[in-house]
């Protein structure tokens, strides 16, 4: 309840008082309003999160395509053409001529 | 093929396997090539006439493989080498090496070895090794029962049956025709890819918008990767629809064979004996033809070494196409995204911009000029 102020009519408080309600119902309609905006913020928070997730997936088994791809382009290298022989691996393949011996397995690059 | 024999981790053992392999006794190379032919890769499932599983032709009995066993594999490394892990180069690196005239020019060498002392006399017993077993191996009839014959009364011209092969598999003649000048005769199958070469430049101008695009951070990006997995899958189903059930797997790996021998001769580093003994001596594989080819008179292609700078890349490039893996647009990336399969898809879009005459890379409505090396 307002407080009576000298000076001010029965009517004037009233007024006032009147006011003072229509605030507070104001107030506590606004606050309902930024909870529930809080609420959706908050949802939509977690929405966004989860389709970063799912993003980071796509982008992680798209470049594991790609990167597969490009290794299994480097092992034919290696294996057709022998191109790129290092002492990391040997080839897949290599018969051995009169003299000389095929260079020993050392896993690694291609072990099969 | 012989490449891949001789394929070692230390430049100077390659060098050593490659003059061994050279020196070797013709029965001992017909031993190996057999022996690379049963041990090709054979993946169970996998498509037959892929590359995975190029044909399921019978295998050698098991005592002549025995026998080769005991002949080549001293050391055990056949046993190392395992069944189902050779795969050879496609027959692409055939038609290309072929397109330089190596053939020619050397058939033209043995010719006047074995004729008289025009060129002189060979300059040591490797130079004379290398003239028995090229003459032999690549030049004779081959043993009927070898994976090496290609040779019949019914197609008794090797050179026709190659052609025929090349046109089947790719729509294309080789550049050259008879040593006159006409054009080769040859059977021209009506079941042949004649739109490889147009899906094919279609491919090499996508993939090379898509590595021009690649990394752009503002602007647009033209790159269509749904168009090229759709040109790869038009690649993948005609060249397989050749292959199927293992058709010309028999008749490429023959004809890689043989393109390959030659090929290991004009790259042999420091130079192979019968390039010394021609004094043909040069630091590149495309020079030393031509010197080779001033010797015996007979024109090598000026673009040969575009030519061999194409063989290898387009070799794994079409058998990775046959495998499907560009038929799917996640895998697509790899055409254009920086890494070694991306070098070599410049190599070759420069080399065929080269070669053919034709610019790919073309950008839709933008035409850039083709730089040529002559």
């Amino acid at each position: 309840m307002a407080k009576q102020t000298t000076g001010q009519t029965p009517n004037e408080l009233e007024v006032l008082n009147t006011k003072l309600l229509e605030l507070t119902k104001q107030l506590k309609s606004k606050t309902s309003v930024a909870r529930s905006q809080e609420r959706q913020i908050k949802a939509l928070s977690a929405e966004i999160e989860a389709l970063k997730k799912e993003v980071n997936t796509v982008n992680d088994q798209a470049t594991k395509a790609v990167i597969d791809t490009i290794q299994k382009y480097a092992d034919l290298k290696l294996k057709v053409s022998g191109i790129g022989l290092s002492s990391e691996g040997s080839g897949t393949w290599c018969l051995s001529t009169p003299n000389s011996q095929c260079p020993p397995l050392k896993g690694g690059f291609l072990t099969t | 093929m012989f490449r891949r024999l001789i394929a070692s981790y230390a430049p100077a053992e390659q060098l050593a396997r490659t003059l061994d392999l050279f020196r070797a006794n013709p029965m001992h190379l017909q031993a190996l090539i057999e022996a690379a032919y049963y041990l090709r890769t054979n993946e169970e499932g996998a498509e037959l006439g892929g590359p995975q599983r190029r044909d399921a032709l019978n295998d050698l009995p098991p005592f002549v493989w025995a026998l080769l066993e005991n002949f080549i594999g001293a050391n055990g490394n056949a046993q190392v080498v395992g069944r189902g892990n050779v795969l050879w180069d496609h027959l692409i690196y055939a038609y290309l090496v072929e397109n330089t005239r190596v053939l020619e020019v050397f058939q033209k060498v043995i010719y006047e070895y074995v004729h008289g002392e025009k060129l002189g006399t060979p300059i040591d017993s490797d130079s004379l090794a290398w003239l028995r077993n090229t003459e032999v191996l690549f030049f004779s009839t081959a043993n009927q029962f070898s994976i090496l014959n290609t040779v019949s009364s019914i197609r008794p011209d090797k050179q026709a049956t190659r052609r025929n092969n090349y046109f089947r598999m790719f729509g294309m003649d080789l550049n050259h025709g008879t040593a006159d000048g006409n054009a080769y005769p040859y059977r021209r199958a009506d079941a042949s890819n004649k739109e490889f070469v147009d899906t094919f430049e279609k491919f090499l101008q996508e993939v090379w918008v898509g590595i021009s695009n690649f990394g752009n951070s503002s602007g647009i990006n033209r790159t269509d990767a749904s168009a090229i997995a759709n040109l790869a899958r038009q690649l993948n189903i005609m060249l397989l629809a050749r292959r199927q059930n293992g058709n010309l797997s028999r008749e490429e790996f023959a004809h890689v064979a043989l393109l390959s021998w030659f090929h290991l001769t004009l790259e042999v580093q420091n130079n192979a004996p019968i390039i010394q003994s021609l004094r043909a001596n040069s630091s590149n594989a495309d020079q030393r033809l031509f010197k080779v080819a001033e010797k015996v008179g007979v024109k090598a292609h000026a673009k040969t070494y575009d030519f061999l700078q194409l063989a290898d890349p387009m070799s794994r490039l079409l058998i990775q196409i046959e495998d499907g893996d560009f038929n799917n647009v996640a895998n697509v990336p790899a055409l254009y995204q920086p890494g070694v399969l991306e070098d070599d898809m410049r190599t070759i879009i420069t080399h065929w911009s080269i070669a053919t005459g034709r610019d790919m890379k073309v950008q839709r409505g933008k035409n850039l000029t083709v730089v040529s090396n002559n």
